[in-house]
Formats: C-alpha cells, structure tokens, sequence
C-alpha cells in the first residue's frame, strides 16, 4: 500500500470518528436547557400542543398559537370561565365598557396598577416593565390595520372603526407606517381611559375584544425587536415564556411581575348550576394563577401523545379513532382500566359546523331565488338539494364517527342564541328523497334528457387520512341509494381553495369553527355580498335573507334579534344551499391530579385557573407509572 | 495537488452556476407558478379580495412572474371563462357559450370587481365578439365620472384601455355597455402597472437568494433561514451517527461475508439481510417504540432532551437500513473477490485476512466513496419517520409539515440547499475518486 492511500485512510477515518464525537457534546449543549426547575413544591402542568405559530398576536390565527399568547398577554375582557350560556367579563378594563345611546361609542376605564414584564425593550425604565396605559390599545389596534404587519384579524375590524380603513389605507402607500397619525374611532382619552368609535352599531364587539386580535402590545417591543418580536413576547399576563425550541417544545413561567406589582387576579365565584358538586368552585376567591410552570410538547402522532399520557408525562389526551375501542366502551364510557387510573373523560359539543355545500351558480343544483331568476328552475334545484339532504343518512354517519359527532340540523349549533331543537324538515328519509328528487325532474335520479343517472362532482380538499376517505364513500353511497352518483375529486388544499375561490366546484365539503358565539357568526356564510371570493362559497343569494342580515348586523342581543336569527335559519334550511352534516363532540380524557377543569369552547386566558395537585401525581407515578395501561383492570 | 487537479476542480465549480440557476429557475416555476395561492391558504376562512390584494403587495405576490410591465390586482382575476364564470356566476344576463361568457341583456352591466380599485394605474384587455351594426362600449366610471372608455366594435377583435385611478374618486365602477345584439367576451383580464420591467416575482426571489435570505414561512411566520437553522442541527445529530454507525456495521459484516464467502455464516448474513430488507421501516418504529421505549422502560418514548433520547431512533435507522447496505458492500467485496490481483495475492502466499484489508477494501473504496459520499446529501433533510415519531425538531419533520401545510417558501428554500449539497458533494465523489485510485486523473 502506498503511503499517500495509507494517509488517506486514516485522514478519513479521523474525520469520520471526530465527526461524530463533535455531534455527541452538541446534543447534550442543546438539549440539556428545557429541564424543570428543582423546585420540588413548584406545581408544574404538560401538555400536547400543535405547532405555535410565534407570539405575536396580530399573525396567530390558529388555536394553538392563540392559546399560548394568551397566556402572556391579555385583553380588555375575557370570556367568564365557568358561566353558561358564555358571557363576557372585564380582564383589564375595570368594568364592562359604557356604550353610547346609539351604540357607536365605547369607553373603558383601564385598571391601574397593571404592568407589563420586565423586559430590555423597555429601554427608558433600564428593562423594568411599564404600566399599561390606554394608549397601549389604541397603538395595539392599529397595529392589526397596518398593512405592513401582515395580520390575519384585520376582517374583525374591518369598516367597523371610525377612521381606522383610512389608516390601513395610509399604511399601503407608503413603506413605513405612521402609527401617531390618529385615528377618530380609537383614542386615550387620559392615561386609563379608552374610547372606541364605531361607523355602524358591532354588537359581537365585546367578543371580539376577547380576541388575540385586540390584546395590549406594547409598542416598545414591537420596535425593539422588529422582525423577531413574534419570538419575543412581552405582556401583562399570568406567564411569560421560558423557552422555546419551535416544533419541540414550549415552556412558561409564572411572570414575576404580578407578585412584584401585587396584582390579584381571583377565581371566579360564579358558575353554572352543578359546578360546584363538581370541585369546579372550592378555589372560588383564591388567587390565581395556580400552576407555576407550564410545559407543552410537539407531538405529531396520535400514538406517542397516547403512550405519554397513559404513562402519566401528559395531563389531558384526546381519543384518536384508532383507539376508540380500547378507551371508551359501547355506551361510550371510560374502560375499566382507565377509570381504575383515575382517567376522566369530558365530552362538549363543539360549536363547529361540516357541512356539504352546493355551489348556487351551478346550472345543474344551484339557483338562487333572486328576482328575474326563472321560479320553476329554482324550485326544481331546490327540491333536487332536499333531496339530497333527505338521502344523507345522518345515523350511519354519527356511527361511523362512534358517535363522536351529532347531527346539525340548521346553520346555528346548540349552545348559540338562535339554535332550534325542532326537528329538520329534511331528516334522514329516503322515501321523501325519492319523491322530492322525482319532483325535481329526476326520476329514480335518472335525468329524462340524456337517460343517464345524475351524476354530481364533489370537490375536496386534502385526503390524507384514510378516515376522511372512508367518510366520503359513506357519503357517495348514501347518494346511490336514491340513485344519484357521487364523483369524487380530491385536490390538494391550495387547489381545493382556488376552485372555491373560482367558483369551480359544484358540491365541496368544509368545516366552519365558530369565532365567537352568536349566530351572525354562522349566518354570514349565506350572506349574498360574502359570495366567493368571501366565505360564502356556496354563492347563495337570496334577497330575503340578506335584507334581514343586515337588520340584525347592527341589532342589539335580545329576543327579537333572536327571533330574526331563528327565521334566517329557517330560510336556509328550506332553501338547502348545504347538506347540513354534523357539529363534532370533543371528548377529552384527563388524569385526577388535574383540578378545575372545566370544557370551553373559547379557552383561552383560562389556563390560569387550572391546577395541578402534584401529590396525587406522584402517587399515581408509584402505583401506574410503570404499569401497563390496558393491565391495570388484572 | 497539481495545477491539472486545481484547474479541473476550478471548472467544475463554474459548471456548477449554470446547474444551479437551473435549479432555482425549476423551483421557482414549480411553486410560484403552479403552488396555488398563498394568500388564500393564509388569510383561510376570513379571506376577501381586498385583504388578499394587501397581502400580494406586502409578499409581492401581485407583480408579473418572470417580468413584465404589467401585475395582477385582486379586484379582477378572471381572464378566460372556459372554467367556468367565477365571479360572474351569480349576474344576471350573464351565461356560458362555448367556453365565453355572453352578456345579452341590452345596457350596462357592470363588471364584478371586489373591491374598488386603489389608487394606481390600470389596465383592462379584452377580446371580444359582437354580432349587429352597432358598438359595445367598456367604460370606467371614477366617483360617477367617467374615467376611460373602450369602444367594442362589431366583430371579433381585441382591445385594451390604460387609465390611471387618482386618489379620492370613489367608488371605481367598470360597466361593460351592451348593445341589443348582445356581446360575447372571450377574454378580460385587469392588470394594474409594474414599477417598472424587470420588477418581478422572479428577480425578487434572485434577490432574496444573493442576500442568502429564504423569505419567510407563511404557516409559522418564522424567516425560513431561522427555521433552517433551527432544524439542522437536529437532524445532523440524527444522521450523522446513524450513517457512521450504519457504514461501519455494514461494511465490517460485508468482510466478513466475503472472508466467509459461501460459508454458512455468509449464507446466514445473507438471509437476515433479505428479512431485514423485507420488514417495513415503520414496523421497526412502532415496535421499538412500543416494546423497548413503553413496555420495557429501556429507551424514553419520544424526545429531544439528551443524546440519550437518539439512541432508539438510531438503533432503529441502523437496523432497517442495514439489509440493503450489507448485501451492497459484499457484492462490492465479492466483485473484487475474483480479479486478478487477489488471485495473485493468494498465489504469493498473503494471508486471507491481508488480502481483504490490504487489497480488496482498498480496490473496493470507489463504489464504496460514491455510496457514501452521495447519501451526503440526505444527510441534512434528516429521517422524516423517525424525526416524526420521535418528536426531533428536524428538517425532515419541518419539511413534511411545509409540503403539507403548502408552505412553498419553506420547501423552496430546502430543495434550493439540497440542490446545492448534491452539486458539492458530486464534486468531492470526483475528487475523492482521483485520491484512492491512481488510474483516475482530474483533467
């Protein structure tokens, strides 16, 4: 062997073998900085979470990311955490705002005493967080309007705000925004007193307040950390963050400004009936919050979050379909093994509505009962989406799904002022499909013209898991059984939005998730200006209903706001523009040490009234921690 | 080195520029062209025309593709009706014929813009039939005034009109006059104007690139180089050790197959590398992690805290990749088994293992080197499975999640540095090969 191989060799082993040993000190560098204070007393709370989408609340516009910067910044109000049917409360404001006569002016009194964390933005006072002012809100508003901050909530205040469209359309001409141009609708009046001008009545402005979307910023961080501040949250709130390795690991700490500031928060005293037999009120008055440290992981699969809750590392799991059998038994409680545990299972219908839409500018089941449109065409459409709505055997569906799901019988869900429990005119009746689909001119669903079965194309998004594809062979079969094929195409989710954006796709299936809970959240879905490109993607335009969404846009809540809502529904039922599907339960499972758990359909700012009773957890960790879970009951 | 080695080394980085614009021309036409559109997957549930049209301006989504005078506004998508009417759908006196749209209800009807145009300048296009003796008119009307105006003359023909929208006029109305015979359009389009030619989406991205900045992830609103950053690290501390590991096992066992050529120990390696091979990558994880990381308690589950938590992802990526990589290096071992050299090896009286290690490993280094050398590049996008199981916060695993949440900033940026590893490590295979074996010169 000649040398010069003989060198190479061993060049390429040593560079090899200090390869790898120059990883090995990395990783325990990287790693070794998320662990857990010492602190044995120190009460500290995991849980899974979906990827967070960065602090900054003016981007965040999903649940996980809302979640976590509500734990570090707050709003003006909040929803109450134990009272239902939901209602506001104040968080920073002192009270619930006064509104003028005609419902335009909105003025809050801001608590004093309420500080930000300490933090280096805060350049003047040498890192000691200030105290928030009015000035914080309206700085924080503007900030959702300026173009250049690419927000996602802009449509909540969209023509809503006096002067506030003028300022974003300022922000789009030019490159850098001015943010101490005024606005009319949004002013300090003095240090602690903030006033909101409207152009027309919002009676959702309260829970739009509650939102990410209106919480305080403060304007010292956003300069100071610039592109990075979404990295670098600095509020009022219960916690700040600890750390963050993105796509792993979030962890929050209690933010020590509240015991420096001697800011109280309390736990509510006020909940529902049956609340308090449930523990929900024995830390009625206590200050919050009570956990001092709070941990969340990434985890993708279903499985590994289940083996780290079964081996106690997290507090909550959800049920994923795979092990629906082995947790839940046919009457859909908890299995012996788990109750053994100490599990508890909370099941809550969800205000969100899946629905099958049709596209109302297709020639073939769309018409929209507009003046000039041709009446017995429309009625004809009409009878063929009742039909199809009859032919949709919502009891199969609710079993396929194990029950996870229960049938939506109208736009508005339980639980929202507006809801009907009457039952659908158009239930699950296949003997009324045929004849409605034999009115509509489809006998036995063969159309006469052409001799040939009606066939209707469904657009989709995403089929990724098999689950959601087995749901729609439910759904083409439910169809076949009066006669009328269902095509299926499958698109990927920017393709599948672009033919709803177009207005290309005859039927579509979609999901909405309510914002906040009132009806008009639901009902400007068929709101004739909202057509495509807007949310309404079924196009549906019917003059009726849009003369009375705009009466109610601007109603105050109240029984006769109420009765328009129940009318809206009505229209829409009968004029069928959706298949209505299901509003999904959520079912939760959580282990006994976690105390004063209650389901919300809005949590966010609540985990502050969880509590974590560490005691029982170790005990739990001696006797199961190292047991099997489907063991336990032996 | 030689001058020979250098120069050639020096003209292979030049022909690497040329595969490198290709490659970011292909990565560029693949999402900016065909990637769907970015606004609507951010903005979601809440979109409409006008804050997609704020969103384009502040990404520069709304200027041409490769270059041009002219961009696109929000207000206007629809150029062609083959696919349908899109915005037009629900208009009366509106219908579909052959793929046109025609308008035959007699005066203006006005065209359904979602939004009143902002301030700029415009321009409307448009081809046209019109049947009869008299004109069409397009017309733009500023605050009930009118602003430009386009005559359709009788016939097939095309058009276009510019106008400028100042501030203050509004609303911007189009209105499209109709004559009794009725009017088809086989094409309208709205474009607004371009800062100037060469202001394109394209020599955006080139200039993004030249400052190494990858733009930002619209789904995490990170900047995609800190979230390469992030990741790599991770996935290094996944592969790396996994890959030298794998390589050492493999090629050892591949030795010792070929020292024990036809032997029952070779047969035995050979039939456990077929069964390693059959068994399904994802069978090995949920194994591993169910037996040895729950039910024995040997390995945590799922994590990134210590080297401790690589240690069952690694076991699992060695074991399931080792079937392949042992039957690849023993036909390696076996190929050079039989040439010439060995034989005279054997003939000079060298021992067995003298041959292998001093002759065969050696004349084996080339495939070898270019086995190795060309998983390089798959080295830094990480093991998306196991990254995915094991909750290590990776490119593979960020990568997945960019395809299917249709981040195309993300997925750019990754094939645009995997590109460019491929090309680096192509070039050490070529150098590589000139330094174990003699016969090959760089020229």
């Amino acid at each position: 062997m000649s040398s010069a191989q003989g060198k190479l060799r061993r060049h390429l082993f040593r560079a090899l073998f200090l390869c790898s040993l120059t990883f090995l000190p990395l990783l325990g560098a990287g790693c070794g900085s998320g662990a857990a204070s010492a602190d044995p007393d120190e009460m500290v709370m995991y849980y899974q979470t979906s990827r967070i989408r960065g602090f900054d609340p003016a981007k965040a516009g999903d649940v996980a990311s809302a979640l976590s910067i509500a734990r570090i910044y707050e709003g003006l109000l909040q929803y109450s955490y134990l009272e239902r049917p939901y209602k506001v409360e104040p968080l920073l404001a002192e009270e619930l705002p006064e509104v003028s006569e005609d419902g335009l002016v909105y003025t809050f009194k801001i608590r004093k005493g309420i500080y930000f964390q300490d933090d280096p933005c805060f350049e003047a006072t040498n890192g000691k967080g200030r105290e928030l002012t009015a000035g914080d809100f309206v700085y924080s508003i503007k900030r959702i309007a300026d173009v250049r901050a690419e927000s996602t909530g802009f449509w909540v205040y969209n023509k809503r705000i006096a002067g506030l469209n003028e300022f974003r359309d300022a922000s789009r001409e030019s490159k850098t925004t001015d943010y101490d141009a005024p606005v009319e609708g949004l002013q300090a009046l003095d240090k602690y007193t903030f006033q909101m001008k409207l152009t027309k009545p919002y009676p959702q402005l309260l829970w739009i307040l509650t939102m990410h979307y209106a919480y305080a910023v403060p304007r010292e961080a956003v300069e100071y950390y610039g592109k990075d501040f979404l990295n670098h949250p600095v509020g009022t709130g219960p916690y700040r963050l600890a750390s963050w390795r993105r796509q792993y690991r979030v962890e929050f700490e209690r933010n020590p400004k509240w015991a420096e500031t001697g800011r109280v928060e309390l736990y509510p005293s006020q909940g529902e009936p049956g609340d308090a037999e449930k523990g929900l009120l024995d830390d009625a008055g206590k200050p919050v919050p009570f956990v001092d440290r709070i941990i969340a992981r990434v985890i993708d699969d279903t499985s590994t979050q289940w083996l780290k809750f079964v081996t106690g590392e997290m507090e909550s799991s959800g049920i994923s379909r795979d092990n629906w059998n082995a947790v839940l038994t046919q009457e859909k409680e908890l299995s012996e093994g788990l109750r053994k545990m100490g599990v508890r299972l909370f099941s809550s219908q969800t205000l969100d509505v899946y629905y099958i839409g049709f596209n109302m500018d297709d020639p073939v089941v769309g018409g929209n009962p507009k003046e000039g449109a041709d009446p017995e065409r429309v009625a004809k459409a009409r009878k063929l989406r009742q039909a199809l709505t009859c032919a949709f055997n919502s009891k199969e569906w609710e079993r396929f799904y194990n029950n996870r799901v229960a049938r939506a019988t109208g736009p508005i869900p339980p639980g929202v002022a507006g809801y009907d429990s009457k039952p659908s005119p158009y239930p699950f009746d296949l003997d009324k499909a045929k004849k409605l689909l034999a009115e509509a001119g489809y006998p036995d669903g063969i159309d006469p013209e052409t001799g040939k079965t009606l066939s209707l194309k469904m657009e989709v998004g995403s089929a990724a898991s098999s689950e959601f594809r087995q749901s729609l062979e439910l759904i083409s079969a439910f169809m076949k059984k009066i006669g009328v094929r269902i095509e299926l195409s499958y698109n990927n989710w920017p393709t599948f939005l672009s033919k709803m954006d177009r207005r290309q796709c005859q039927l579509y299936m979609l999901g909405w998730v309510a914002d906040y809970p009132d009806a008009e959240n639901f009902l400007q879905l068929f709101y004739g200006p909202n057509s495509s490109p807007g949310p309404n993607h079924s196009n549906y335009e019917n003059p009726a209903f849009d003369e009375l969404y705009r009466q109610i846009q601007t109603m105050p809540d109240g029984e006769e706001r109420t009765a328009i809502y129940r009318k809206m529904a009505d229209m829409v039922v009968e004029d069928a523009p959706w298949i209505f599907m299901h509003n999904p339960m959520s079912y939760g499972l959580y282990h006994a040490w976690v105390e004063n758990y209650k389901p919300h359909d809005f949590p966010y700012s609540m985990g502050k009234y969880r509590k974590i009773n560490v005691k029982t957890r170790d005990e739990w960790k001696k006797t199961f921690g190292r047991k099997h879970w489907k063991e336990v009951n032996e | 080195m030689s001058s020979g080695t250098l120069k050639y080394i020096l003209r292979r980085i030049a022909y690497m520029f040329p595969t490198l614009l290709g490659i970011i021309i292909l990565t560029f036409v693949l999402f900016n062209g065909f990637g769907g559109d970015p606004a609507l997957i951010k903005l979601g549930k809440h979109a409409t025309p006008e804050l997609m049209e704020e969103f384009d301006l502040v990404r520069g989504y709304d200027k041409p593709l490769i270059i041009g005078n002219w961009g696109t506004t929000r207000a206007y998508r629809t150029e062609t009706f083959k696919e349908g009417l899109s915005v037009w759908g629900s208009m009366e006196g509106v219908s579909q014929k052959d793929g046109n749209l025609l308008l035959d209800k007699p005066g203006e009807t006005r065209v359904p813009t979602g939004f009143s145009l902002h301030p700029a300048e415009y321009r409307w296009k448009i081809d046209w039939s019109l049947g009869g003796d008299k004109p069409a008119w397009l017309k733009v009307y500023g605050a009930s005034n009118l602003i430009a105006e386009l005559e359709l003359v009788p016939g097939n023909s095309r058009g276009e009109v510019t106008f400028e929208i100042p501030k203050g006029i509004e609303p911007v109305i189009t209105a499209i006059e109709v004559p009794d015979s009725g009017l088809e359009i086989r094409k309208l389009a709205l474009g607004r104007k371009n800062r100037h030619f060469f202001d394109s989406q394209f020599f955006f991205y080139i200039r993004q690139l030249a400052r190494f900045d990858f733009g930002v992830s619209h789904e995490t609103n990170q900047r995609v180089s800190t979230m390469i950053k992030d990741g790599i690290l991770p996935s290094l501390s996944l592969t790396v050790p996994m890959f030298i590991v794998g390589l050492l096992v493999s090629i050892s066992l591949a030795l010792i197959c070929a020292f024990y050529r036809d032997t029952l120990i070779d047969r035995a390696f050979v039939l456990v590398s077929v069964v390693l091979m059959s068994v399904n990558y994802l069978v090995w994880i949920v194994l591993g992690q169910y037996i040895l990381g729950y039910s024995l308690r040997i390995f945590p589950v799922w994590g990134y805290e210590s080297a401790r938590y690589l240690l069952l992802p690694c076991i699992i990526g060695v074991v399931s990749g080792l079937g392949a990589n042992l039957r690849f290096y023993r036909t390696v071992m076996l190929d050079e088994m039989y040439r010439d050299y060995v034989r005279t090896a054997f003939a000079k009286g060298v021992s067995k293992s003298g041959v292998l290690f001093k002759h065969v490993l050696k004349n084996a280094m080339i495939p070898i080197l270019t086995s190795v050398v060309m998983a390089i590049p798959f080295l830094y996008t990480g093991s998306i499975l196991l990254e995915t199981f094991f909750g290590i916060p990776g490119l593979g695993r960020m990568g997945i999640n960019a395809i299917n949440s249709s981040d195309f900033d993300v997925v750019k940026a990754l094939v645009m540095i995997g590109g460019v590893i491929y090309l680096i490590a192509s070039l050490l295979t070529d150098i590589c090969y000139a330094m174990v074996d003699p016969r090959i010169k760089l020229k």
